[in-house]
């Protein structure tokens, strides 16, 4: 495994300022009636550039931000954000994986699956869900902005793991 | 006999002299000597004036321009304090006019305490997921506040406390689908439960079919249930579901409360929600 301790120092306070940009600031940036999930985006695009284990790592610190300043119970986002690294993290051992198609596709997919573990979560814990207008009006336009906006996550976490991570050769 | 010394006698000569002009000059003897210099030297004194005159210029550009950059300075610093001081004032404003119509409505409502509170939306914000409204607020249980006390703004109801910490709060908007609030419509009476959807209309349901709704009508809480004072605005009829094979009528209620853009809410300290309600979230941070 290619993570060590001294990523924390990093990896905590990033993903936590992300957990803060998210509940502060992207609700006010609204596109097609939903906010973008800049943590997905940045779990997704780790986990593929570094693989499901590191990006589960991230996926849980990410998740509890996300949780402690959400309403819905505790471990939700959590939950949904591990299934989604996980997901992702099988890109990783792709030959595209530094390409923009891959993690393109690959929010594409994991943000419908992130959406749909919330209200599988949230229906678990008694809460209403409205399946059919959810998955009109929340997962399907999220997929889309998540993946439109892919891109502003993915390369710069593609510049960090350059730099912080092990030597490639690239073809 | 002595002799007088060279210089004295060269003074003496050239003061001679002197006089000697002064003499023909207020005779008028020198007029033509006069003109004939004047009229040689005249060019050369435009030239030089010219010169002169465009050397002071320069240099009192150079000092304007000096004076002009600390001018601009100190305009521009003095541009930058308004403009701050602008924004402030504008700001102020703002939430005067908000604080204002509080003040009305705790007025007009009389009957509550209120606790004012700022919606910390900016600073901890919102919910960060598509599915879940609420809000975190900047008062918790150290200001008086407790789990379901009523939120509410000058235009009508907000939501409810669900989760008190020591200085904060999270507040269960009534736009989140898992919110309830018994509900009448303010002209006929007719009562129905307002629940929040997805896209932040509110769905009121369960009106009996005899009861009339009409696009427009007003609404409010009833107060059964006691989760909420009753008469606080909810929103506007904005569009009725009626069919004779139902047995009941909906409305879709577009709330009064901007929710995207509240800054300021007022918590209901007084109200005692009974503790048997209709099913919520429940709260699992109260200290």
């Amino acid at each position: 495994m290619r993570w060590n301790i001294i990523s924390l120092y990093i990896t905590i306070p990033l993903l936590a300022a992300i957990a803060l940009i998210q509940s502060t600031a992207l609700p006010y940036v609204v596109i097609l009636g939903v906010k973008p999930e800049l943590m997905l985006m940045v779990i997704v695009s780790w986990s593929l550039l570094r693989g499901a284990e590191e990006g589960m790592v991230w996926a849980l610190i990410g998740g509890v931000g996300l949780d402690l300043l959400s309403g819905a119970p505790f471990g939700t986002m959590t939950v949904a954000l591990l299934v989604a690294s996980f997901l992702s993290g099988l890109g990783e051992s792709t030959v595209f994986r530094t390409h923009i198609i891959l993690p393109l596709v690959t929010v594409l997919v994991a943000s419908v699956v992130y959406d749909l573990v919330i209200l599988v979560v949230l229906a678990l814990a008694g809460r209403p869900v409205a399946w059919l207008d959810s998955v009109v009006h929340v997962v399907l336009p999220s997929a889309l902005v998540n993946t439109l906006l892919m891109p502003l996550a993915f390369w710069p976490l593609q510049w960090l793991h350059r730099r912080t991570g092990p030597e490639e050769i690239h073809w | 006999m002595k002799r007088l010394p060279a210089r004295p006698l060269s003074l003496l000569v050239l003061i001679a002299l002197t006089i000697v002009g002064m003499i023909l000059n207020e005779t008028g003897q020198l007029e033509s000597l006069k003109g004939l210099t004047l009229r040689l030297t005249t060019p050369l004194q435009v030239r030089l004036a010219t010169l002169t005159s465009g050397l002071s210029d320069l240099t009192q550009a150079a000092q304007d321009l000096r004076e002009l950059r600390q001018r601009n300075e100190e305009l521009e610093a003095e541009n930058a304090r308004l403009t701050i001081e602008n924004v402030r004032l504008a700001e102020d404003r703002a939430e005067n006019e908000r604080l204002r119509a509080l003040l009305n409505f705790t007025q007009v409502n009389p009957d509550y305490d209120y606790k004012g509170a700022e919606v910390r939306a900016r600073v901890i914000g919102r919910d960060p997921s598509n599915f879940q409204c609420y809000l975190i607020v900047n008062v918790g249980s150290e200001q008086g506040i407790a789990h379901r006390m009523p939120v509410v703004t000058d235009r009508g109801l907000v939501g409810r406390i669900s989760e008190v910490g020591p200085n904060w709060s999270k507040v269960l908007l009534i736009i989140d689908p898992s919110s309830l609030v018994n509900a009448l419509i303010q002209t006929t009476r007719a009562t129905g439960l307002v629940r929040g959807q997805i896209g932040g209309d509110l769905l009121m349901d369960m009106i009996p079919q005899k009861d009339t709704v009409n696009k427009g009508d007003i609404v409010l809480t009833s107060g059964m249930g006691s989760n909420f004072p009753k008469g606080l605005v909810i929103g506007q009829v904005v569009e009725v579901h009626q069919r004779d094979i139902e047995m009941f009528q909906r409305a879709i209620v577009r709330p009064t409360v901007d929710f995207d853009h509240l800054e300021d809410v007022l918590i209901i300290t007084n109200f005692q929600p009974l503790s048997v309600e209709t099913p919520e979230p429940a709260a699992t941070a109260e200290p």
